[in-house]
This record gives structure tokens, sequence and C-alpha cells, in this order.
């Protein structure tokens, strides 16, 4: 229990102070991300972990008393409900089931352990030097937060972090509710790839739901048009959450300077700290074995021949009913819809980023040194959880537009 | 009329148009809902059950044996002692090591990816307690020391498959026997058979030289018995020596000098005792002459001109190309050995010991 006292409070004060600064967004999603990444950035410059908690801490106290937040009246309708159940059956069982996950024993929450036990991010765990870390050169925001919890919990045991992973599926679904209409976001959590998978939902300890999270509030920034220091901030903490976040960020940033015109500077700032902050990270510690996609991009004209069979694999995860249900095929069955009402607009940011990173990562299939079949099969799942909240998006715009017009008649 | 004719025409439309938009909703809902249901319903019911153990207890029945073992090597080391993660097979279960890393950690693991590569790891960093990772049948962590891993993963597999006697006699030396690892693939064990074939029990003693470890058995009438790690399965040890076995009665055997990992196998002569003391070998370029002193004294001994003295009871390598002679005070066993082109070992014998 103390995991869940230090996981909601902790990251709810400090996003809720820091929403008082930035606009109101979702409050544990933004303390979650700036928990990480000024850990990430403090401990690159060697300032003592305890420290930069403590005043993180007493920041957020003190924001909180000093500019008091309205205090929003939580919207609970029947799609409120919907949404609820399953988050609170996971809540429980995230509770008392152990992790048994792959990833986030082996790779992320190991990482954790390490920060919590060293207070450092490119000490000797990461030059392998007390133990084997097979993903060394991973992004640490996550482990972060973790070790957070559990230097809090004075406890390295995963059992106290394992809210981080239903909580931030809450926090998304709550967020997105504003922009893709209640009922449409009451889906997310009954998505099974989400709900009940073994490997990459939110009862493991994988990065995808953080990921999904993170640049699905970037993408809902783009969509609200009204904060580039917001967007800055999602694209940051997403660049430090995953290997592929780096990608998918210039991606959002891309669009962004479309929608936000010079004002994109605002974005920068955070956005350039968070690539320097891994550019530097990963500059001090050896390189684990994981795989250099990068390196390995100029191969991609010798390995068009792989493209075909990882589009065709990434398709039959998408219609693999016990993971997606009608999920993805819904989408596209209501981008045409949108198409046919002439909501084309609706439809350009949305197709924009999911055939674009649909797009990477093919390509980063067809260049990988893995057997195509065997790499689409452990991670085209946890690929497409991190485009879930664009689909969401064409959902929710197709049936506000049927609504709509209902309404307007 | 025609007007609400209209209206109602357009109502019918709307609301057909707000029927769709629900059905594709709940049809999409319950898509999701008939794979979330039954599966979030037996976690919970799992998360039900579990919730009356220990947290300990509850990762023993969800993670299973794997865990128990990595708790128990937890258990067995010393505080901060650091452990060696040694994987059969690899890499296949590297995820398995992996596990064992995180749920050890803090303390200080190094993962190797097999028996060699630990045995070959001369690092002062290389950790002596080892936590052996072995998913042949299921995932299990065990702690072993290093000789118990290499009998482990030797097992009851032969090289010679079906050993038979070529000598009899009542005592015998085996002029060189090993238990021991050299790099990957070589893994050198001695294979050996003894079959009493009298009426009644015959009591053997085995002597290890030069560490002089000894050990007895008893082979029942007409008892075959066959070692694939002489060595080991006698003494406990791995090491490199020459045994002298002595029995009550006659008895019949063979050994063979084996590099298990490589799958060949040379056999030794049978040698009831050392006889001469002027001995001449030929052998190819880069072969090492091998000379056992079965005498309890020092033995002065010139091999090609140069003078040495073999400790007592002991056994000693020099390198020999071609035609080497050797010379000794007292009577002495000689032979060299060289390795073939495939890596198996091959032995130059005098005609007469």
């Amino acid at each position: 229990m103390t995991g869940l006292l230090v996981t909601t409070i902790a990251f709810a004060v400090i996003g809720l102070a820091l929403c008082r600064v930035v606009g109101s967004t979702s409050p544990f999603l933004l303390g979650l991300g700036s928990l990480g990444m000024t850990l990430y950035v403090a401990l690159l410059l060697h300032v003592p972990m305890i420290s930069t908690l403590i005043v993180l801490a007493i920041a957020g106290i003190v924001l909180l008393l000093v500019k008091r937040p309205p205090s929003p009246r939580p919207t609970i309708d029947a799609a409120a409900l919907l949404m609820c159940l399953p988050l609170a059956l996971l809540l429980f069982v995230t509770a008392v089931v152990p992790l048994h996950d792959f990833d986030g024993r082996a790779f992320w929450l190991l990482k954790a352990k390490a920060i919590a036990t060293e207070h450092l991010v490119d000490g000797p765990f990461f030059h392998q030097q007390t133990t084997y870390d097979a993903r060394n050169r991973y992004p640490l925001l996550v482990p972060l937060d973790a070790a957070a919890v559990m230097v809090a919990s004075r406890d390295l045991d995963d059992q106290h972090v394992r809210w981080l992973y239903p909580m931030t599926l809450l926090g998304l679904a709550i967020h997105a509710r504003k922009w893709i209409g209640a009922w449409p976001a009451a889906l997310l959590p009954w998505i099974p790839q989400f709900a009940v998978t073994q490997d990459g939902g939110v009862t493991s300890a994988y990065n995808d739901v953080i990921v999904a999270a993170f640049a699905g509030c970037a993408f809902l920034e783009l969509v609200d048009r009204r904060s580039p220091l917001r967007f800055g901030l999602w694209l940051a903490f997403l660049t430090l959450t995953k290997s592929e976040g780096l990608p998918y960020a210039i991606v959002l940033v891309a669009a962004g300077v479309f929608i936000f015109g010079k004002r994109i500077a605002a974005s920068l700032l955070p956005f350039t700290t968070a690539v320097l902050t891994l550019l530097i990270w990963r500059s001090r510690v050896p390189s684990g074995d994981e795989e250099n996609f990068i390196a390995r991009l100029p191969l991609v004209s010798e390995k068009l021949d792989r493209l075909m069979p990882a589009a065709l694999g990434v398709m039959r995860h998408a219609t693999r009913f016990d993971t997606w249900g009608l999920f993805w095929i819904a989408t596209i069955g209501a981008a045409i819809v949108l198409l046919i009402r002439r909501r084309g607009r609706d439809l350009i940011l949305p197709a924009y980023i999911l055939s674009t990173m649909l797009g990477i990562y093919l390509v980063a299939y067809a260049v990988s040194y893995w057997a195509v079949r065997d790499l689409v099969d452990q991670s085209a799942d946890r690929l497409l959880m991190q485009l879930v909240v664009p689909a969401l998006y064409v959902i929710g715009r197709t049936q506000a537009s049927m609504s709509a017009t209902a309404a307007s008649a | 009329m025609s007007g609400k004719i209209r209206m109602r025409e357009r109502d019918h439309v709307l609301d057909r148009k707000l029927t769709t938009s629900v059905v594709a909703y709940v049809l999409v809902f319950l898509s999701l809902a008939v794979s979330t249901v039954p599966r979030l319903t037996s976690m919970t019911r799992e998360a039900i059950v579990l919730r009356q153990l220990s947290y300990k207890q509850r990762r023993s029945r969800v993670i299973g044996p794997l865990y128990d073992g990595i708790a128990s090597v937890r258990a067995s080391l010393r505080s901060g002692e650091p452990v060696a993660i040694v994987l059969n097979p690899a890499p296949r279960n590297i995820g398995e090591g992996l596990f064992a890393g995180y749920y050890l950690y803090p303390r200080r693991t190094k993962l190797y990816f097999s028996r060699a590569a630990y045995n070959q790891d001369a690092s002062p960093s290389r950790p002596a307690a080892i936590a052996y990772v072995d998913t042949r049948a299921s995932a299990e962590v065990r702690r072993l020391s290093y000789a118990e891993v290499r009998a482990e993963e030797i097992g009851n597999d032969f090289v010679i498959g079906d050993a038979r006697p070529n000598a009899e006699s009542t005592s015998f030396i085996v002029p060189i026997v090993a238990s021991s690892d050299g790099p990957a693939p070589d893994v050198y064990t001695t294979e050996g058979v003894i079959v009493n074939e009298a009426g009644v029990p015959s009591h053997i003693a085995f002597e290890l030289f030069p560490s002089r470890r000894r050990t007895e058995a008893t082979l029942g009438a007409g008892e075959r018995r066959t070692w694939n790690d002489a060595v080991y399965q006698l003494f406990g040890v791995n090491e490199v020596g020459w045994m002298r076995v002595v029995a009550d009665g006659k008895v019949r055997f063979q050994f063979w000098f084996v590099n298990h990992g490589r799958r060949s196998a040379a056999s030794l002569p049978p040698i009831e005792h050392a006889a001469a003391r002027h001995i001449c070998l030929a052998s190819p370029p880069e072969s090492k002459l091998w000379i056992v002193n079965p005498n309890e004294r020092d033995v002065a001994v010139s091999a090609n001109a140069t003078n040495r003295t073999v400790p007592p009871m002991s056994i000693v390598s020099v390198p020999a190309s071609g035609e080497t002679c050797v010379e000794s005070e007292m009577p002495i066993i000689a032979f060299a050995s060289w390795r073939e082109k495939g890596g198996a070992t091959n032995f130059a014998w005098p005609d007469k010991q």
C-alpha cells in the first residue's frame, strides 16, 4: 500500500502543481513525466537523487498552496462507470498478483532497482559492473519514476511500483474523454491488449502503456492547439520513455510546426532538453545488446522484400480478435465514414500520425536482423498500443459527427 | 401533409443514423469485452485466491520453481557474496538468467552464457558461487559448485558406447586420467570399465596421484561397472593425474582418455607396473612428452639430453617433437600426446613400458 500512496499522491501533487504553470491537463501523467524527466536531468548532472526528490515535493506543495487550483468537478456518468469497471479490477489484480512478465523484470524494473540502489544513472550498474543489463541504453524515465517510488517506499520490491501502469491507463482514459468523447474513451480500458495481455498490458511492467499515454497526450495537444509548451513537455516525456519515443516525437513535432507555427518554439525547449539528456546519457554508458536501428537504416534498400511480410504481420496482429477485437477495423470504418461525410480534415492529423508511425515501424522491421515474423509477433501489438489515441480520435470524431448531425436536425 | 411526411422521413433517417452509431459502438465494445471479460474474470479470481497468501508465497505460486530456486540460492549466499549465473543451455534460457539477476539484485551477479564461459573467465571479478540456471527439463535454479555443474552437464553420457574390457589383472596403472576442461569445447574425462568375472565380490582400491586421494569400491560377483568421468565419480575432484588400481582378485578392465566435448576417445594401454628406464617415442611437432614417476622418491630423468627431476608419484609433461628418448635412473612410464586437426587427442606409447 505504500507504493499506492506514493504513486497516487506524489505524481498527482507534482502534476497538479505543474498544471498551475502550464495549464490544465492530466495531473497524474504530467507528474509521472515531469518527475522522471527532472530526475533524469538532475542525475545526469550528478545532483543527489534524494535532494531532487525533496525539492520536487516541496516545490509541488508550495505551488499548490500558493496557486490554488480550480476544483474541477469530475463527471461521473454511465460512460465513466463503464470506463472505471475494468480499471478497478485491474488495480486489484496488480495489487495482489506478483509481476511475471518478461521485459518489465528483465529490463525496466531491473534498472529501477539499480537507480534506487546507486542513486546514479551512469554508475556501476550502467557500466555492467554489478549485473548484466541486456538493454543498457533503453531510456530511463519510467525506471526513474519507479526508482523514486522504491526510494520513498524504502524497498526495492517491484510490488510497490505496479500501480504506475493501471494508473497511467486511468489517467489517459480520463484525459482522453475531453477530446475524443466519453464513450469512445471508455473503450480504452476494455481493449484486451491494454487490459489483460501478459506482455505489454497494464498488469505487466512494459512501458508501452506509458508511451501510448505520452504520445496520446501530445497528439491531443495538437488537436487542442492551445499550448505548445505542454505539447513540448509530452514530447520530452515520450522521448525519454522508450527508444521509439524519439522518432514518434519527431513525427509529432513535424505536425506541431504546421499547427503551432512560430509558437512551436515553446515546445522545443523541453523537447531539446530531453533529446540532449538522452544523447549525453547514452554517450556515457556502454550499449547492451539492443539493436541499433539507425545504423542499419542504410540497409533499407536491400531489405525491401521484408516490408510486405512485415506489413502483413502487423495487419494480422491488428485484426487479432483476442487482442484487439474489432478496434482497428472500426478505426478504418470510422475513417471511411468521415471521408464519406466530407469530414476529411478531422482525419488529416490522425491519418498522418498513424501512417507515418506505421511506416517507421515497418522500416524498422525490414532492417532488423531478427526474422520478420518473430519480431512482428513479439512487438506489433505493443507498437499498435502506442497508436491507440489517434485511432480512438478517429472513432470519436465519427461518432461526434453523427451525433452532431442528429442534434442539429 | 407532405411537410409532415418529410419531417417524419427526416426523423426516421436521423434515428437510423443514431441507431447505426449506437449499434456500431456496441459492436466494437462487445468485440473487446468478449475477450477481456473472461480473462479479467479469471485474473480477478486468481487474485482473490492469492490474496490469502504472503507476497513471497504468491511469487512462488505464480512464477513457480524458478523463483523458489532463486530464493534458495539467495538464502545460501553470505551477505554481499557475489554470484555467477551460469546458463544451460545457452542462449535459449537467457530470460531465466535475466530473471535470476533481477531477483538477486542488488547482490552482484555475473551472467555466463555457458559453463565454458565461466571456466574461461580468468578475471578477478569471476564469482566463486554459482547459481546454475538449467532449463533442459523445466526452469530450475540451483546453487552448485563448478564440479557439480560439470558433472550435471556430462550426466550419463558416454562417448564409448559399449565399453568392453581388454585386459585382466589384480593391479594396474592408468597412466593418465583427467577430469578437466580446456578451451570450449574441450571437456576431458576418463571413461572406464571394470568387470569382476569371479564368483565372489572384489574389493578394489583406487588411488589418484599426485594428489594421493584414495577410494574403494566393491564389485559384486559378475558385476560390470562403468565410469564416464572416473576421476570425478571416484574421487569427487576435477584433476589431471594418473591412477593406481589394486583389487583383491583378478578383474577385467579398460580405460579411455576422452574429450567429451569433441566426442573423441583414445584407449589407454593396460600397464601393470613401470618397467622401463630407456624409452624412445616418435611424435609429431607440438606434442607433449608425459613422464609418470610411480616411485616414492625423486627420479632424475633425461629427455633428449635435457635433465630434470620428476617428483615422487607425479606426472609431468614437457614439449616434444619427432623422436624423443627418455633415460631415467628408476623405472618410469613415458608416453607422448598431441592434438589432431579435429581436436582429438592422440597418444604414442612405447612398445614396452
